[in-house]
């Protein structure tokens, strides 16, 4: 890949790789870390895509593997548990700051599962495919951490 | 405002802090170092000087590497949240060396320089992410001042140590060449990172299964090696000190090292090679931690991984040659990107082999003999693929067939009028070449959403236990030596779907009634609760009543309840043993009264569980 498709790629794809990544990791360093790991392995690839939405799922794929990976090493629990604390996004609303502190408490399958439902817009099939699991199982997650949006936010979060 | 909208109002506030810039990407490739990736060595929190000295003639121990002073860590709540402003201090270990080494020496110098130096972080919050001139030369430590670069430049002086000037990142099949032959044929490395010195460092697993160990599984370690002469910043925390079983062992290569057994989730091995120092950081302990390994381990586990490498190979230390691992990482990336999701190599076993004994091939092609004899009603054919004595549940009632000749006349009703919906679902493909094929831990596989069950019977061939639809089902009766004609009055007979579903319902009642003592009659004892981060044995459903607010009473009561009532179809594993209820959340059984008891229901949201600790659920 040359250097403007990949300065445009970054430009395009790196807040929604980062949202993966925070999803999944639930620490802004770790999704800073898992955001240069993605882009590291985009620079290398050899490959070409059929289009940006190629490109997007590509990154997404990328950044499911990398976040897993990271979620395995220890080296990063080390981490989060020793390096400042994760600072708190400013939100415009203070609704806005609820949801994203109910979502950040919820296991990571369920956050993965809200992302890329709610952000990015993938079917359930999708997302089953994109984590290698069921319908049924996304589906279920789904429900799940609907449900306790519901509960922890009241009527921010509406019936579905 | 939908809660699309909402969601994505929301988290589009929220940005990374990083620059991702091509031109970083290019230096690295010249061998300069990536800012971000000197983060993997950050320095941590350690105070004062080392004094530590061996505490035995000829034996160095964990307090050989132990640093003189606990450092602070941050703690976190039981979803790993940061507590602000708590701490706790822990005991931390050099991975340089002992500590009378130059290197553990000049760690311990530089972060008590470290603890001390701009302790409200008002200096970096200035910086922030802008470069500060200092990457070049300091880029694998934590340096933003000229006050701190003339602090590490004293101390690495002082100790005769040169600073790391390059890394690159080492792909699993590149370590051979990074490094040489030092894993054994059980030691899968994972990606790590290795330094011009030839210091580097890995995440991997190792199998362990020779001799009385067989079955142990896989076990989960880091691996450093830190080349001495060259001043390393990283230390571990290892908790406390005294959580460890230490002692000297001679390893299969004639290497002699410390090996230290925990007590949860962190064992070491230590090993001066003379030239480098080696330590394995074992993520399991006496009591075990099965987030990252299959359970406790004891003396001979962990001497067993210390010989599954071959320290011989890692001496004397070689230079690596950066563009032998460039051209060698080209080629694995090339390898892994070729390849799909579900065969990247941490996911490369085969998990429905390890649970049935099926290999994904063959399981696949028995689906598709089985859905393609169904589609074509191949009567006699697929009778012959299934597993008797079996229950057959239709209209007229339940019934026992011995063979395929007897359950022929109830083909039709079973399998006959679902022809197509059973053979399409069987064989549908959620992901490009991989069925949706579902083991749950019986030995059983199944297919099209617990339709279809399929093992292994005593031949080694693959046989169907159980089809069933939403109008009847046949289903092996138990491993098949049942002889008693189902429908009879027999207290251990296999679950049926009614009864199962009846049990559900009768459970979200229950809860929703906050009849805690009915609730607690249902759980099968022995038992471990664990809640909000505690663990404990519960034998009677007193015991358990102590624990009923925290768990199945607690906040997430109406939740489960209103799950349960919402999908109370059970789903059987097909051998008339255990079933389950949404999604594995909850399992239950026939206990040794007869009576259906509960083996296992936890929460992934709030964060419980009650698991049956006896044996044979």
């Amino acid at each position: 890949m040359d250097k403007a498709r990949f300065t445009a790629a970054v430009e395009r794809h790196q807040a929604m790789v980062y949202r993966m990544a925070l999803h999944a990791l639930g620490s802004s360093q770790d999704a800073d870390d898992a955001v240069q790991e993605v882009f590291l392995r985009l620079f290398q690839y050899r490959g070409t895509f059929e289009g940006d939405e190629h490109l997007r799922r590509w990154l997404l794929r990328v950044a499911v593997n990398c976040c897993r990976d990271l979620l395995k090493s220890p080296w990063r629990k080390r981490r989060v548990s020793l390096e400042s604390l994760p600072e708190t996004p400013v939100f415009d609303q203070p609704e806005q700051a609820a949801l994203y502190r109910e979502v950040m408490a919820l296991p990571e399958k369920y956050r993965t599962v809200l992302n890329l439902f709610y952000y990015e817009e993938l079917s359930v099939r999708e997302i089953g495919e994109l984590l290698g699991v069921g319908d049924s199982t996304v589906t279920t997650r789904l429900a799940r951490a609907r449900r306790r949006l519901r509960e922890r936010l009241g009527e921010d979060w509406q019936d579905e | 405002m939908s809660n699309r909208e909402f969601y994505q109002e929301t988290f589009s506030q929220v940005q990374g802090g990083r620059k991702i810039r091509w031109e970083d990407y290019e230096m690295a490739r010249r061998g300069k170092s990536l800012k971000w990736l000197a983060a993997l060595a950050a320095a941590i929190a350690l105070l004062a000087a080392l004094s530590a000295l061996a505490v035995a003639a000829n034996f160095f121990g964990l307090r050989d590497v132990l640093l003189p002073e606990k450092g602070s860590v941050y703690v976190t709540d039981e979803n790993g949240v940061v507590i602000p402003g708590e701490k706790e201090f822990k005991d931390f270990i050099s991975l340089s060396g002992w500590g009378d080494t130059p290197e553990s020496r000049a760690l311990a110098e530089w972060e008590a320089f470290q603890e001390s130096y701009d302790p409200d972080g008002s200096i970096i919050a200035k910086i922030g992410n802008e470069p500060t001139g200092f990457e070049d030369r300091y880029g694998f430590y934590l340096v933003y001042t000229q006050e701190m670069a003339d602090k590490l430049e004293e101390i690495i002086a002082k100790y005769d140590l040169k600073l790391h000037e390059w890394m690159e990142v080492v792909l699993p099949e590149t370590w051979t060449v990074a490094v040489g032959d030092f894993c054994g044929e059980n030691v899968t490395p994972y990606s790590g990172y290795i330094y011009e010195n030839g210091t580097f460092r890995f995440d991997g697993d190792a199998e362990l299964g020779a001799g009385e160990l067989k079955g142990y599984g896989t076990i989960e370690y880091q691996f450093s090696r830190s080349v001495k002469g060259t001043f390393d910043d990283v230390a571990l925390n290892i908790g406390d000190l005294s959580d460890f079983e230490e002692w000297g062992y001679q390893t299969a290569d004639g290497t002699p090292v410390t090996l230290g057994l925990g007590a949860w989730n962190r064992s070491l091995i230590l090993a001066d090679l003379g030239d480098s120092f080696i330590l394995v950081n074992v993520l399991t302990g006496q009591q075990g931690d099965d987030t990252f390994s299959s359970g406790a381990i004891g003396r001979e586990e962990l001497e067993a991984l210390a010989d599954s490498f071959r320290y011989s190979a890692l001496t004397p230390v070689r230079e690596p040659d950066l563009d032998a691992i460039l051209v060698a990482n080209d080629r694995c990336m090339e390898e892994l990107q070729s390849q799909p999701l579900e065969t990247l190599p941490s996911e490369s076993q085969d998990p429905l082999y390890t649970r049935t004994g099926i290999q994904s091939d063959a399981a696949r092609e028995f689906i598709l003999l089985l859905a393609e004899r169904i589609e074509d009603r191949r009567k006699e054919e697929v009778a012959d693929l299934l597993v008797y004595p079996a229950q057959v549940e239709v209209s007229a009632g339940t019934f026992t067939v011995r063979s395929a000749e007897e359950f022929l006349p109830y083909y039709e009703e079973v399998i006959g009028q679902n022809r197509l919906g059973l053979s399409t679902a069987m064989t549908w493909e959620p992901a490009p070449a991989e069925f949706q094929i579902f083991s749950d831990g019986s030995g059983l596989a199944s297919v099209a959403d617990g339709a279809v069950w399929f093992g292994l019977v005593e031949d080694g061939v693959i046989r169907v236990f159980t089809i069933q639809t939403d109008q009847a089902a046949v289903r092996a009766v138990g491993s098949g030596e049942i002889t008693q004609d189902a429908g009879e009055e027999e207290p251990y007979a296999a679950l049926s779907l009614d009864e199962s579903r009846a049990f559900i319902l009768n459970l979200a009642d229950l809860i929703d009634a906050g009849e805690q003592e009915e609730i607690a009659n249902l759980l099968a004892y022995p038992a471990k609760v664990t809640a909000a981060g505690e663990e404990w044995a519960v034998n009677t459903a007193e015991e358990f009543l102590e624990h009923y607010d925290e768990t199945i009473g607690g906040n997430g009561r109406g939740t489960l309840a209103s799950d349960l009532r919402a999908d109370p179809e059970p789903v059987l594993d097909g051998s008339g043993g255990l079933a389950s209820a949404l999604d594995g959340t909850m399992w239950f059984n026939r206990g040794e009264d007869g009576k259906l008891k509960i083996f296992s229901l936890q929460s992934d949201i709030w964060l419980w569980s009650i698991q049956y600790w006896g044996e044979n659920p």
